[in-house]
Formats: structure tokens, C-alpha cells, sequence
């Protein structure tokens, strides 16, 4: 039977606002949500976040991007160009614990609410940016995205062949994986808040937040002096660790390979993988037996390996090499995860009901508490929750509501 | 100037009970320790934690416990057994990342420390979720990023799947644990319960490739390794000097028209600007190999560190591909403390810290423990006890 999200109350009673767009800022802002914090993202009353609006050929309408980043989250649309919308903002961060931005770098100080200006209306808040290159980079100043983060950061020198031009990962870490280097920091610094009283100013940028996620290819090039260089993933790197490679499957489509790979630190790993492939007439032989014996045959044991498993499909392999005890792993596509049984019986793809996309299925967070995960809330309509925060924090009545939605403040 | 470093200190008095290995575990109770909480590893005495001497490369181990203490403890043995449970009573925080079944078997499972230690919160991390196919599976960062669709999504058109070069399995896998942790944490001063935290990096990689779920909603098929024609342009161009990494990423947002004009006027093509062949986005994707090339006989003449700077001066986002030898070696990282000088044993070694500023500045880091390190000290302060007690106890194998 599937387990059900459940409401994750950790962060209950924690007030987030949320000037956050795209990936990077939303991300880190979602697992707030997911965890119980209330997020009440802040989005211009006209078209909102642009991460709304990202589908090619439809350049007013993209949910499957900003369901992906901001479920959990209230709306409210607040013009802050206008006097009374900027008044209205800040009376918000007086009762937030948390504010996050990640906008172009100088564009939240030009807003009027800077660190200085924000610290000054609440002394306790944590208040947290997202850039893409830290202030005293000589980048400091520049704009970035996903891919420029994974280029500036080094992910993209360590991705692909050696002898071709590199390739950006497909994964978008650089925009979720900062995120989530600053949600772990926000929780830290609340901890400490509720001792000290005092709030803390957050920095972090994309293209630091990348080196801490390529940290082993950083840990060769401090043993030899040289670049680490991409080796691919279709072979075992000769003089590397062998057998660490994609193994060609049946029946030969785009994503049809296991990943075998044999740990230096278990010297049993390859005698279980003779015997899963039917090779124990290897087993013992001094030509493969050690690690330093098959880096010097890499190209012999690779074909070794792919003999057996062209005859098997990816998941075939993986079952047989993987109950054997040696790491092993299908490449799985998208439509193989978003159809696995067993992850939407496990909460981990669950599936959201929102008023216009209709029924959807999206990963949640994927700790589980107590046996259970997070249940996803779909994302916010634009300006759905605007008068319920207003309300809830505020105190402000109906008709004032009516009034500030009239003169296009919200 | 000094590099603004000072330790946070947000998580100081947090007791972690540490019983990872390699990465996925000892990248989060590393990001714990350097937001100020006391990470006690524990590691059998003879030869350390599996990650010390697999890789034959001191440099990991270091890079993955900085600002941790090590105590050596025999679990194999009653007394030391008995002593790691007197430590669970102390701690906050319990973290594990065995092969499946492992700590069940040496006496440490959820049912036991939790009855020890009914606040604790206890973390593990796991290849596979229990209740996949393949829960008993060993994991590894490649096998992770292979079964979360990472390497189905990176790779040439055309080409072979790729795996991207940076841990995400592992190290991605250890950061969702940690604000897990810290939630945890958070929680229990109202409630002053424990809470048992279980993550399996097959499902953190889904996490950071969740763009790969949209393009699958949009399109209804499997995420292609590049999604053809999304956004022209966008990617890799070659640069001069002609080497491995000689190349500038840049690309206009679909979200900001105004990037393509200031591209043209850059690159000297203001002939082009309002030609409808490129003049929108949708138009440039149908036409991405003349885009790609109006570019490139541009960047070809520049170096990735001039195109890079120009391109940014004339507000295009854009990338220099840096390898890591290029950023081991850029100086702002050391003036912004970013990059840290650690001496360990005999060796020195540049090392990142934890990349969040606080108030302006960066943890400070701290080397790597030597094996057993800490083993008189932190026994002492944990449980009190004695330098002979803790003698003793060395002499019978069980520190």
C-alpha cells in the first residue's frame, strides 16, 4: 500500500518571505515548506515568478517547472514599485524568522530592502541570498543560471570525454544543490536565534556551492597538481579503478547500461561478480585478482563484463550483480522512475491534484520522517493566498484587501 | 587582508554520534561540524574508517572529516559495544551509512538507540528505500546517480549516457540528510522527542534532476540527454588556446528577450539585430546550428577567461569552464576564505569549506582527524571518564 505524505510539522509556526524565482532560491525555500515553515512567496501582481513562464512556444504558461519548485508555498502578489506595496512588505518582514532572495546581484538593495534596511525593521531575522558568484569574485557582479554555475563551479570540466568538448551534467545542482547548502544553513542559524535572539545575514553563491559537490575530483588534483579530466563512463580507466563502467544491455536502446563497479575498499566485490557473471574460472586467476592487476588489463575485464551483460537487460543485471553483493545499477530514464511502482508506493512520487494542470506526479522531499515523507501540497496560483496572509499576519480586514487589489498594489 | 573566517557557531553543544564512512554519511555530520556541532566519529582501531585507505589517497579522507574528532572503539567487542551505547545516551544525534543490515547486526538498529535514547535523532543513509526491489543493494555514488536518472540525462545527442563528474550521489545525498537533521533538531526543543530520518540516494539524485520531470510532463516521453531545441543559444563554444577545458558556456534566457540584442552588439553582429531569422527565441531553436556558429567564429578568437568577462560586462549570462585545477589556483577563493590551507599529518592541501557565509564570513577548517585522535578526550568529556580507565581500555583492544 502506498504511504501517504504526511504533514512534516518541524518547522511549524516559522514564517518565511519568500522574494525567491527560478530555481535556485525556490528549491531551498520548498524544503522549508515540505518540513512545515510557512512560505508566503512574494511575486509581482502582473506575471509573477518568471520560473511561471519558461515553456518554449507558450511564453505565458509553464507549470510543470513551477509545480517542480514551489509546492507547499502561499502566493501573494505585491507591487513593490509602489509606496504602499513596499510599506506593506516590510511590515511582513517585521513578523518573519526568515527571508530569502536570490535576484540579480544589486536589485533587492535598489528594491529598498537591502540587509542594512531589513535588519533594521527586525533585528532577529535570518536573512539569506543566493548569487551566482560570491561578493569579492572577480565574477561578482555577473548573472547566472544552472548551467553557468556548473561551467564556473568546475562540474562541467569533470563531464564527458577527455579527447571532446565537455558536457554540462544534465542534474540542475547547481541551481537545487545551492539551495540546499542554504536551507541547511537557515535551520542552523534559527537554532541558534532562538537562544541569542539575534538574526544572522546569509551569503551564498552558485559557483561555491559547486566545488563543494566535486569535491573528490578537487581531492585528485591535490595529489597530482594536474586538471582532473573527464573520462567518460563507457569504459573503466586504465591505471583507475577497474571495473568502474557503463556495461552495454539488451536490447541496445539510448539508456540500456548497468553500472558495475568494484570497491577498493572490499576485495570480495570482484570474486562476487566472477561468480554472478559465471566466470569463477577466473576466480584466483593473478591476471585480474587484485585492483592493481585489472587497472593494468582495464580494456580486458571491461569486455569481460559486457559479455555477460549484453545478453541480460539493464534490469536483469542490476538484480543479478546486485543481490550478488557488487554495487550495480540500471541507468534509469525519466518515464522508468515517474512509472516505478515501488517509489509511489513509498511516498516518494506522489501524485497532486492542482486546480489547473489537473492531476500531476512529482518527487517529494526524500528523507522520510519516522517512516513517512512530506506530503506535496500543489504550488501556489498566482496571488492565491493574498488575502489570507494579509489577514493572518496582518490583520488586514476584506475590504482593504479590495481596495489595495484596486489600485494594483496586490 | 585577512580571509573573513570565523566559526558559525549555530549548532554548538549538538552531540553527533558518528558511525559513517566514505561520503554520503561524512558529508553531513561534516556540514554539521561546521556550523559548530561535535561530531565524535567512531572507528575501529585497527586501520580506521573504510575511507581512510580505499581510495589510497589521503587527500579524501581528509576532505570529508574536517572539524571532526576520532575515537577509536572496537565494536566487535562486548565492552566497546557497551561503551558506544553510553555515548548514544549523550548525543543528539546518530548517524550511519553501512551496507544494509549492518548496524542491525552490531547491536545498534533504531529499536535499540531510540530505547536508549528516546530524544536522539537517528539518521541513515541508504543506497535504496526499503520497499524498493533492490532495498539490499550496495550503493556508490556512480550507482546512485545510474538509478536516479542522472546519467540518462547527460551525454552528447546521440550519445552513450554519461555519469557527471561530481558526487552528487554521495555528497548531494548527505546535505538532504543534514537539513533533515537540523529540522529534527529544531523540532524536538518543543517536543523533546526523537525522530528517525531515513534518505536513499537513488531518490536524493531524483531530487537534484528534477528538470528532467518537466521536460518528461511537456513531452510525455523519457528525458532526452539534451533537450533538443529548448533554448538557442545555449551551451558549450570553443575558446581560444584550443585545450580540453577551453571552452565558455553562454546562453540567453527565454525569460529576458534582451540578452540576444546585447550578444549581437558584443560580438560585432548588430546586422542581425531584429532579423527575424533570429529574432526570437522560438526562431533561433530552428535554426540552432547557424546561431551556434554566428557565435563560435566570435569565441574562437578569445580566451574563456576574456569571453567570459565580456560577455558578462554586456550582461549575457556565461560561464568560463573552469577545471579544478583553474579554481584550486584562483587567488579570490583564499582571499574570500572559500578555499582554506590545511596541514594534516605531512601533508598540505587547499580544501573548501563550508560555502554559506555568516554575517560575512566562512568556517574555518579544520584538518581531518588522525585515527584515534580524540579518543581520551572526547571519552572523557562524553562519559567522564579517567586517562587510566581509558589506559585500560587501550590495553584490552576495545579503544
Amino acid at each position: 500500500m502506498a504511504i501517504a505524505g504526511v504533514e512534516l510539522d518541524c518547522l511549524q509556526g516559522v514564517r518565511v518571505v519568500d522574494f525567491t524565482q527560478f530555481e535556485a532560491g525556490p528549491s531551498c525555500t520548498e524544503a522549508l515548506a515540505w518540513l512545515g515553515a510557512e512560505v508566503v512567496k512574494i511575486e509581482n501582481p502582473g506575471r509573477g515568478d518568471p520560473g511561471r513562464r519558461l515553456r518554449p512556444g507558450h511564453p505565458d504558461d509553464d507549470p510543470w517547472y513551477f509545480h517542480q519548485f514551489n509546492a507547499n508555498k502561499k502566493s501573494l502578489t505585491l507591487n513593490l514599485k509602489s509606496p504602499r506595496g513596499l510599506e506593506i512588505v516590510k511590515e511582513l518582514l517585521k513578523k518573519a524568522d526568515i527571508t530569502v532572495e536570490n535576484m540579480a546581484p544589486g536589485t533587492i538593495e535598489r528594491l529598498g530592502l537591502g540587509y542594512d534596511a531589513v535588519k533594521q525593521l527586525n533585528p532577529g531575522i535570518i536573512y539569506c541570498q543566493v548569487k551566482g558568484f560570491g561578493a569579492g569574485s572577480p565574477y561578482e557582479k555577473n548573472l547566472a543560471f544552472d548551467m553557468i554555475a556548473q561551467a564556473a563551479g568546475g562540474p562541467t570540466s569533470v563531464t564527458g570525454y577527455g579527447d571532446r568538448p565537455p558536457v554540462k551534467p544534465g542534474p540542475s545542482f547547481g541551481d537545487t544543490g545551492t539551495g540546499m547548502l542554504m536551507a541547511i544553513s537557515i535551520l542552523a542559524a534559527l537554532r541558534e536565534r532562538d537562544r541569542t535572539g539575534k538574526g544572522r545575514r546569509l551569503q551564498v553563491a552558485m559557483q561555491d556551492a559547486m566545488i563543494h559537490y566535486m569535491r573528490v575530483p578537487f581531492s585528485r588534483t591535490q595529489l597530482s597538481g594536474k586538471a582532473q579530466i573527464r573520462g567518460g563512463s563507457d569504459r573503466s580507466q586504465p591505471g583507475g579503478l577497474v571495473p568502474s563502467a557503463l556495461y552495454p544491455c539488451k536490447p541496445g536502446g539510448p539508456n540500456d547500461y548497468v553500472y558495475v563497479f568494484c570497491s577498493r575498499g572490499n576485495a570480495d566485490h570482484w570474486q562476487r561478480l566472477l561468480k554472478a557473471i559465471g566466470r569463477e574460472d577466473l576466480s584466483g586467476d593473478a591476471r585480474y585478482d587484485t585492483q592493481d592487476a585489472r587497472s593494468q588489463r582495464a580494456a580486458e575485464v571491461d569486455e569481460i563484463i559486457a559479455a555477460w551483460t549484453r545478453q541480460h537487460t539493464k534490469e536483469e543485471a542490476m538484480k543479478l550483480i546486485g543481490e550478488a553483493g557488487v554495487p550495480a545499477g540500471a541507468v534509469f530514464d525519466t518515464v522508468e522512475l515517474m512509472n516505478d511502482p515501488s517509489l509511489a508506493e513509498r511516498g516518494i512520487m506522489q501524485d497532486v491534484e492542482h486546480p489547473t494542470t489537473g492531476q500531476y506526479r512529482m518527487p517529494a522531499w526524500p528523507v522520510r520522517f519516522d517512516g513517512a515523507p512530506a506530503k506535496v501540497k500543489p504550488s501556489p496560483l498566482l496571488g492565491q493566498h493574498s488575502a489570507e496572509v494579509l489577514r493572518q499576519w496582518l490583520g488586514v480586514d476584506e475590504k482593504e484587501v479590495e481596495a489595495l487589489r484596486a489600485e494594483g498594489i496586490l | 587582508m585577512d580571509a573573513p573566517i570565523a566559526p558559525p557557531n549555530c549548532l554548538s553543544g549538538v552531540k553527533v554520534l558518528d558511525l559513517t564512512q566514505f561520503e554520503a554519511g561524512t558529508t553531513c555530520t561534516e556540514a554539521l561540524a561546521w556550523m559548530g556541532a561535535d561530531i565524535v566519529k567512531i572507528e575501529p582501531p585497527n586501520g580506521g574508517e573504510a575511507g581512510r585507505r580505499g581510495f589510497s589517497d589521503p587527500y579524501y579522507f581528509m576532505t570529508y572529516n574536517a572539524n571532526k574528532r576520532s575515537v577509536t572503539v572496537n565494536l566487535k567487542t562486548e565492552r566497546g559495544l557497551a561503551l558506544v551505547k553510553e555515548l548514544a545516551k549523550k548525543a543528539d544525534v546518530f548517524t550511519e551509512n553501512f551496507a544494509p543490515g549492518a548496524v542491525e547486526r552490531l547491536g545498534l538498529g533504531y529499536d535499540v538507540v531510540s530505547a536508549l535514547n528516546p530524544r536522539i535523532i537517528y539518521a541513515q543513509v541508504k543506497g535504496f528505500g526499503d520497499g524498493m526491489p533492490y532495498e539490499k543493494g550496495l550503493s556508490f555514488d556512480p550507482v546512485a546517480q545510474a538509478t536516479g536518472g542522472a546519467m540518462s540525462i547527460t551525454g552528447e545527442p546521440g550519445g552513450r549516457p554519461i555519469k557527471p563528474g561530481c558526487t552528487i550521489g554521495d555528497t548531494g545525498t548527505g546535505m538532504l540528510l543534514a537539513f533533515s537533521i537540523v529540522s529534527a533538531l529544531y523540532q524536538r526543543n518543543t517536543t523533546g522527542k526523537g525522530r528517525r530520518l531515513q534518505v536513499a540516494m537513488q531518490d536524493s539524485v531524483m531530487h537534484y534532476s528534477r528538470g528532467m520531470f518537466m521536460s518528461q510532463a511537456r513531452t510525455g516521453k523519457a528525458a532526452p540527454r539534451r533537450p533538443a531545441a529548448a533554448n538557442t543559444p545555449s551551451g558549450t563554444y570553443p575558446c581560444k588556446g584550443g585545450g580540453p577545458n577551453d571552452y565558455v558556456y553562454l546562453l540567453t534566457s527565454r525569460a529576458n528577450p534582451e540578452h540576444w540584442p546585447r550578444l549581437l552588439k558584443l560580438i560585432g553582429r548588430e546586422d542581425l539585430l531584429g532579423d527575424k531569422r533570429y529574432d526570437t527565441a522560438d526562431a533561433r531553436v530552428q535554426r540552432e546550428a547557424e546561431v551556434d556558429e554566428i557565435i563560435a567564429a566570435w569565441t574562437r578568437r578569445h580566451t574563456k577567461e576574456e569571453a567570459m568577462a565580456q560577455l558578462s560586462g554586456a550582461g549575457v549570462p556565461s560561464g568560463a569552464v573552469f577545471d579544478s585545477n583553474d579554481l584550486v589556483n584562483e587567488p579570490a577563493f583564499y582571499r574570500r576564505g572559500i578555499l582554506q590551507k590545511m596541514q594534516h599529518g605531512d601533508h598540505e592541501m587547499a580544501m573548501t569549506t563550508w560555502p554559506v557565509r555568516f554575517d560575512g564570513k566562512v568556517a574555518p577548517v579544520k584538518p581531518a582527524p588522525l585515527l584515534g585522535e580524540h579518543t581520551k578526550e572526547a571519552l572523557g568529556e562524553w562519559l567522564g571518564l579517567s586517562a587510566g580507565e581509558i589506559d585500560a581500555l587501550k590495553r584490552d583492544g576495545v579503544v
